[in-house]
């Protein structure tokens, strides 16, 4: 998290952060890292940073704190009040939209890069990226914050489609565990979640279970 | 004066007789429904004749869910009910917005029973033609109000709406203990609107809804029809 000193208060940011989300055949794997930190100070060592939207579906929250609170705070009323008129769990799409629409329009106040997934009837697991600016796409692996620079090339070669739940969460592990290696502002536990028709699984893995790949 | 009396009567006299012969409107060719609130849930159940058999009866619904834990049904005017039907969802996602915790049951009647009574004030406007039956589950307890155009809500252990309310709260008079549980509940439920029912009950005529620890459903035609059989 950076620190940005408005008005001589200096604000919450999540910025240096890690998080992915990986599609697979049956659903999506969502990880990250939980540090956040105003100036050099971790404010937070065990912040959650995946936040349950609706029932199957998820963010991954990176930028300012209190924006990416603020949008998934609004965007669970919209998808709620959607849900319950349409009568049917909503689709990943359609919250995703509903991210974009927020940061998108609040783009010059906004500090948000958000990662939306989940699993819906239609079209199974699926990811979105909304980055800082307010675009979206879908992606079937992507990754954000400050600390996915440098796993863009773990990702890139590491990732085959049509991997298992179990290979996605180990992957996603190891990435997560890669990037707090290197990024002062990512670090703590890594926290992972997957999603599927069957429900949402929550896990820690505690600093001293990370994969371990330093050899000095 | 004369001017003024005049436009204030005019808006008053829309809203004053209309409440009162509203009320008898809703009485009279309103539906019947009931609802009952058991030891580990509450149950709601209307009947829902269509005046044609060629209506799709699954495309509209009386018994509606609010949230997760909270659902309605209504005696009156179907129009009138989805308006309110929208606004307590709408107020409800609002309260979690504020508050970060699932709308207490009593929190959402209030606030209804405020934009009720909204339209009983207002120019313009004139009231809603329905009664609302509301049933939630919170802080594992059961609960179950009654709104009406007037504004004025109540909370009850067991009620009757509609065409045939007098007998059917003699009926659950008869029928009640605090010691109930949902599926006698339910069953008694269905009991007491076939006693005011013509003709043949099936699970395509009426609706049940019930609320437990589990959350708020809307019982399906073929859960319907399962306690239809244990009556027949």
């Amino acid at each position: 998290m950076d620190s940005v000193p408005v008005n001589g208060v200096l604000r919450s940011r999540l910025i240096e952060t890690t998080i992915m989300a990986l599609e697979y055949d049956g659903g999506v794997v969502i990880g990250a890292d939980s540090r956040t930190t105003t100036g050099a100070y971790i404010a937070n060592r065990v912040t959650d940073k995946l936040t349950p939207i609706h029932d199957r579906i998820f963010c991954c929250r990176s930028g300012s704190a209190a924006d990416t609170q603020a949008i998934a705070d609004v965007v669970t009323y919209q998808l709620g009040f959607h849900s319950i008129e349409l009568d049917e769990p909503p689709l990943v799409e359609t919250a995703a939209n509903l991210f974009r629409a927020s940061c998108y329009r609040y783009r010059e106040e906004l500090t948000a890069g958000i990662l939306v997934a989940g699993w819906d009837r239609r079209k199974g697991g699926q990811v979105y990226c909304v980055p800082i600016g307010g675009m979206l796409v879908r992606q079937p692996v992507s990754v954000g914050g400050s600390g996915s620079s440098y796993i863009y090339g773990f990702m890139d070669s590491n990732y085959k489609p049509n991997m298992t739940k179990d290979q996605c969460l180990e992957l996603t592990a190891a990435a997560v565990s890669l990037a707090m290696e290197r990024d002062g502002s990512s670090g703590g536990v890594v926290r992972l979640a997957s999603i599927s028709k069957d429900g949402v699984e929550r896990r820690v893995i505690l600093g001293n279970q990370l994969p371990k790949y330093s050899t000095h | 004066m004369d001017t003024f009396c005049t436009v204030y009567c005019y808006a008053v006299s829309r809203s004053s007789p209309d409440i009162c012969s509203l009320t008898r409107i809703y009485y009279d060719a309103g539906c019947d429904d009931l609802s009952f609130s058991a030891s580990n849930g509450v149950v709601l159940a209307t009947e829902k004749k269509q005046k044609s058999i060629l209506y799709d009866e699954q495309s509209v619904h009386k018994v509606e869910p609010i949230t997760k834990h909270i659902g309605m049904v209504y005696s009156g005017m179907g129009p009138d009910y989805r308006v309110l039907v929208r606004r307590a969802r709408k107020l409800a996602q609002q309260y979690f917005l504020v508050y970060q915790e699932p709308i207490p049951t009593g929190q959402l009647v209030q606030r209804v029973a405020s934009v009720m009574q909204e339209y009983t004030q207002s120019g313009g406007v004139r009231p809603f033609g329905v009664s609302l039956l509301i049933a939630g589950w919170d802080e594992d307890q059961p609960y179950l109000f009654q709104s009406d155009p007037s504004g004025a809500y109540f909370a009850w252990k067991a009620t009757a709406m509609g065409k045939n309310y007098v007998n059917g709260k003699t009926f659950l008079e008869k029928r009640y203990n605090n010691d109930l549980e949902l599926e006698d509940a339910i069953h008694t439920a269905i009991l007491t609107l076939k006693e005011s029912f013509e003709g043949q009950m099936t699970e395509e005529n009426i609706e049940v809804g019930i609320c437990n620890e589990a959350g708020f459903k809307r019982l399906t035609p073929a859960e319907v029809k399962d306690y239809l059989a244990a009556i027949a």
